[in-house]
Parts: C-alpha cells; structure tokens; sequence
C-alpha cells in the first residue's frame, strides 16, 4: 500500500479518479504522485481501494457540509473517519459549502425532514455562515486525526443575504480558524466571471499562504452563466491564477480534476507538464 | 436575511425546481418563506438545477459522449438538464439506479426535448438516437426498437411467396435521421466539431448486430427498407407487410425484389409459413 508523504521541496502532482484512471497511469507509470477519490465514491465502492496498491490516496468530501446548519449523520462521519484511517490520507479535502439543510413547508405533502442535496452548493455570504462554519470546524477537530482543509465554492448567483463576496468569505473563515485551504482555481475563475470581478487582482487577497492543496479543471458558459466542468481543459486564466499562486506559495499538492476524460489523453498529458513547470519555476 | 432558511429555500429549489415555477409565477410565496424575492435569481437557481442533474449523469458520459459533447458545444446542456429535473420531479420518477436505465431514460427525454426544426437541436436527436442504438445493441436484453434473434441459417426461399415469413437475422434498431450519424459521430471526435460543415439531409439507418459478427454495422437504407424493417415482428408474412405498406395481399414483384435486397443484405431471412389467403 501507497501512503502520502508530504515533500516540502515540491507540489506532488495528483489526477481526481475516474472512468479511464486504470488505463492512464498504466501507460504513464511514475507521471502522477497521488490519486484523489471522493469520500463518497469509496464508500458507495470500497474495492476502488485497490488502486493504493499503486498510489497513494487523498480524500475529498462533500459530506460534512461545514457551511450549511444540519450536521452530518453519526454514520457518515464515522464512515470518514474510517476511510481516513485506511488510506492514511495526508488531510480531507472538503467544501466550504452546504449539502444539506432545513426542509420547508411548501409542499403540502411534505414534512420538515431535511433537503439533502448530491451537490454542493454556495453558501450565504455573511458573518452570520462564517460563524457556522467556525463552529462546525470546532465540532470536527477532535473526530478526524487529519486536518479538514476548506475547497473555495463555485458562485453561480447571488445568494440571498449575502454580505461580502467570496475572496472576503474564504478569507475571514481563514482567519477564524486554522484551517488550511484547497484553493480550485476553476471554482475561482468562475466566480469571478459569474460576479464580474477582476480574478487576477481577486486572487492576490486570498490567504495564500494558506493553500494546501490546488485543483485545476474546466468550465463553460451556458445560458449566461459560468459552469463547473470536470470534462473540459482547463482555460488559460486558470492556468495564469495557478502562476500567480506559485509565485507566492508552494502548496503540497495539485490535483488535475479531469474526472471525466473525454477529452484526449494529449491534453492531460500537457496539463500536468504545465502545472508541474508553473510550480517548479519558483 | 437568515442564511439557515436562505439555505433552506435554495436547497427546496435545487431540489424541487417544480417549486422555482411556482415562485416565479407567485412571488409572495417566498415573502412568507422569509426570502425577498428582489435578491433571489431563480433563473439562475433553476439553471443551477440543471447542473447538479448533470453531473448526476456522468457515468451516462460513458455511453453517450459525442452527445454530451454536443451538448456542451451547443450549449444546450444546462437548459436541458434542468427542464428534464423539473419533469422527474413534476412526474415523481426517481432517477434511475442503473447506469443503462439512466441512460435509456435520459435518451427518451432527450427525443422529446430537441424541436427539430432547429438544426443544432436536430444534430443532437441524431447523435443521441445513434449512441443509443449502439448501447441497445451492446445490451443482451431485448428493448425497444431490437428485434427478436432468429439464426441465420434459413436456406433462401427462392421465389418469396406470400406466406414466407421475413424474420430479423441478429438484432437491429432503425432511425430515420437528419444527417448521416457515422459523420457526426466522427465529427464530434474533432478537436473542434465542424458541425456547421454537416449537411442536413434525410436519410434511414439501420443498426444492425447479425448473430454471426460482433460488431455493429451501420448500414443505410432506402425509405421502403425502413418501414418494411419497421414492420418485421417474426409472425407477418410477406403479404401481410404488403398490404400493412398500402399495397395488396398478393405482393408486386417489386416489392418482393426490395424484400429480397434486405435478405441480399444478410438483414432477414424467412421461413415458409402457411399457405395465406392472397385475394
């Protein structure tokens, strides 16, 4: 079994598991340094645990929901705490966002049970989430014995309430707790498309010191918006942010979260050569 | 505003974006949920819908990707997934467990969704009905539009009389398509698809996995082939396809000759069936 080593003399280089995975590091042995797997796909799929044999693991999670106001199921943490223990992964990734939340009593049919979501959303923006968060963070420091590191939300839309945008969000959770950041800088970028900020300048306010752990993906417009795509490369300006962060920080991983590699191998292959020389350029 | 119930509203939309119509058309229901409804973009929420269903179909990716690479290049993919959430939900149909009937469910929706006098919209009904076809014919159980397996060693009937019955050699799906979907396929496999290169021009399809080969062929056909194809079913004989095409129960010789060019084919066989009344 393969277990994460952090190296501080460089950014190990990490691929997000996914349809295709087997195949690649079959013909790229020794490319990547580490394999990145939900939580949830290893719970749902424990015999993908297999591939440790190969590589080292790091957990992400969209589970815990550390932003929202419903706490996560006793089985459910303890599910993690329990894949953490297997894989000896180095920190769990997880969102700063909500999954689950209060019902509401629109539906005549319907009871006050909590909605659970499969997919993350974007919080409110305010002092009032930053609170929660800070709390949920406390409440989980004593159950995983790896850091819980805090992955930056796409924004699609205002979100109702919202008191600051999300540099000042992410920043202010930082200061309020000493959690380390997974900065995805597609997440990044399309927030600040979507809100019409400068992400060049935006990035610079960031915490950066902070950073743990880099994703890099796709997006694409639609309807007028800015989307999350695992399946498309990631643009030129993610690549451009991935630079102006190297030039600050040296974070301990980068994972390329091309999940769904519908796109040629040749891309991949580039990508992960031009992630390593931005990181290795410092 | 309370960001507990900001969480709840959104997560009730996200989930339920049958609920975002009702908002739409009756604001002061979010009043009374504690939401103004001058900050809250339900466009963008129900939109946002549309990707969590999306990414809930990535394993779906697998099987139908020059769909959803059509899909992105069009930009069709969030509009549509978010409409097909609203119709599980508004019809109270889980998503399927499955992978194959996620896919089988997806491709019905989709066959419905596309309007097909828009050209992007019609390019997306070709592709889909094409992978789909593929993935029918790479299932082993029998789904719509296959046709029964018959071996294929019927000896030739040589004068195809009217009592001979056609029967399906293998399994096969036909479509009638707007364009020829081994080009757009292949088109799709581009760095950057010429879709605008792919000239629109009717055509029908058969898919066609005979017993004795693996592969799928592709075979185009002539618009009396479709709907013989279509009406092949292992028990109507050649004089009931006939008149079931507006002909008569005594077939034409040409008619028999087109028959026959599917058999050539290696498409059907047919057994002697009993003597049937040709008046």
């Amino acid at each position: 079994m393969k277990f994460f080593e952090a190296d501080e003399g460089r950014t190990q280089i990490g691929l997000a598991y996914g349809p295709g995975f087997e195949g690649f590091i079959a013909s790229n042995a020794g490319l990547i340094d580490y394999v990145e797997i939900p939580f949830e796909q290893l719970r749902h799929t424990p015999q993908l645990g297999i591939i440790q044999e190969q590589l080292p693991i790091v957990l992400h999670c969209a589970s815990l929901s550390v932003a929202g106001f419903i706490a996560p199921s006793d089985a459910t943490v303890d599910a993690l705490v329990d894949r953490v223990r297997h894989t000896r992964t180095p920190w769990i990734g997880e969102h700063l966002a909500f999954v689950s939340a209060d019902g509401i009593t629109e539906e005549a049919d319907r009871d006050l049970t909590p909605t659970n979501l499969t997919y993350t959303l974007c919080p409110q923006l305010s002092d009032e989430t930053v609170q929660r968060v800070v709390e949920n963070m406390a409440s989980f420091k004593d159950v995983f014995s790896v850091p819980l590191i805090l992955e930056n939300s796409p924004q699609y839309f205002p979100v109702p309430g919202s008191t600051m945008n999300m540099v000042d969000f992410v920043s202010e959770v930082a200061s309020q707790t000493d959690t380390g950041l997974l900065l995805d800088l597609s997440h990044f970028a399309i927030t600040s498309l979507n809100t019409k900020v400068d992400a060049v300048k935006e990035i610079d306010r960031l915490p950066l010191e902070r950073v743990v752990e880099i994703h890099v993906s796709g997006y694409n417009e639609q309807e007028g918006v800015v989307w999350d795509d695992h399946a498309a490369p990631a643009s030129a300006l993610v690549f451009d942010l991935l630079a102006r962060v190297a030039a600050r920080a040296r974070p301990k991983a980068l994972t390329l979260e091309y999940n769904w590699l519908t796109f040629p191998t040749s891309v991949l292959l580039s990508h992960i050569e031009r992630s390593r020389a931005l990181l290795e350029r410092v | 505003m309370n960001a507990r119930r900001v969480h709840a509203v959104l997560a009730a939309g996200v989930e339920n974006p049958t609920l975002i119509s009702g908002w739409r058309a009756e604001p002061a229901r979010l009043i009374r949920l504690g939401i103004d409804p001058a900050g809250f973009d339900l466009d963008a929420v129900w939109k946002f819908s549309g990707l969590t269903i999306k990414v809930r179909h990535n394993a779906v990716r697998q099987l139908l990707p020059g769909t959803f690479r059509l899909m992105t290049i069009a930009g069709l993919e969030i509009g549509l997934f978010a409409d097909y959430a609203a119709f599980r939900k508004a019809s109270g149909q889980p998503y399927a467990a499955t992978t194959t009937q996620r896919t089988h469910d997806l491709v019905e929706f989709i066959t419905g969704w596309i309007d097909p006098s828009v050209p992007l919209h019609a390019l997306l009904g070709d592709i889909v009905r094409h992978e789909h076809a593929l993935v029918c014919l790479n299932t082993p159980p029998a789904l719509p539009e296959i046709q029964n397996d018959v071996a294929c060693e019927v000896a030739r009937v040589v004068a195809l009389p009217p009592s001979a019955v056609p029967e399906i050699c293998g399994r096969i799906a036909i479509h009638e398509m707007h364009c020829d979907p081994l080009g757009l396929a292949g088109a799709l496999r581009q760095a950057v698809p010429p879709l605008a290169d792919i000239p629109l021009q009717a055509g029908y399809y058969c898919y066609w996995r005979s017993n004795q080969q693996l592969e799928i062929a592709v075979v185009e056909i002539d618009e009396f082939g479709f709907y013989a194809l279509s009406l092949v079913d292992g028990s109507r004989s050649v004089a009931d396809l006939s008149q079931a095409m507006g002909g008569r129960r005594r077939p034409t010789r040409r008619f028999t000759r087109s028959l026959a060019q599917l058999e050539d084919l290696g498409l059907l066989t047919f057994r002697r069936g009993r003597r049937v009344g040709v008046a």
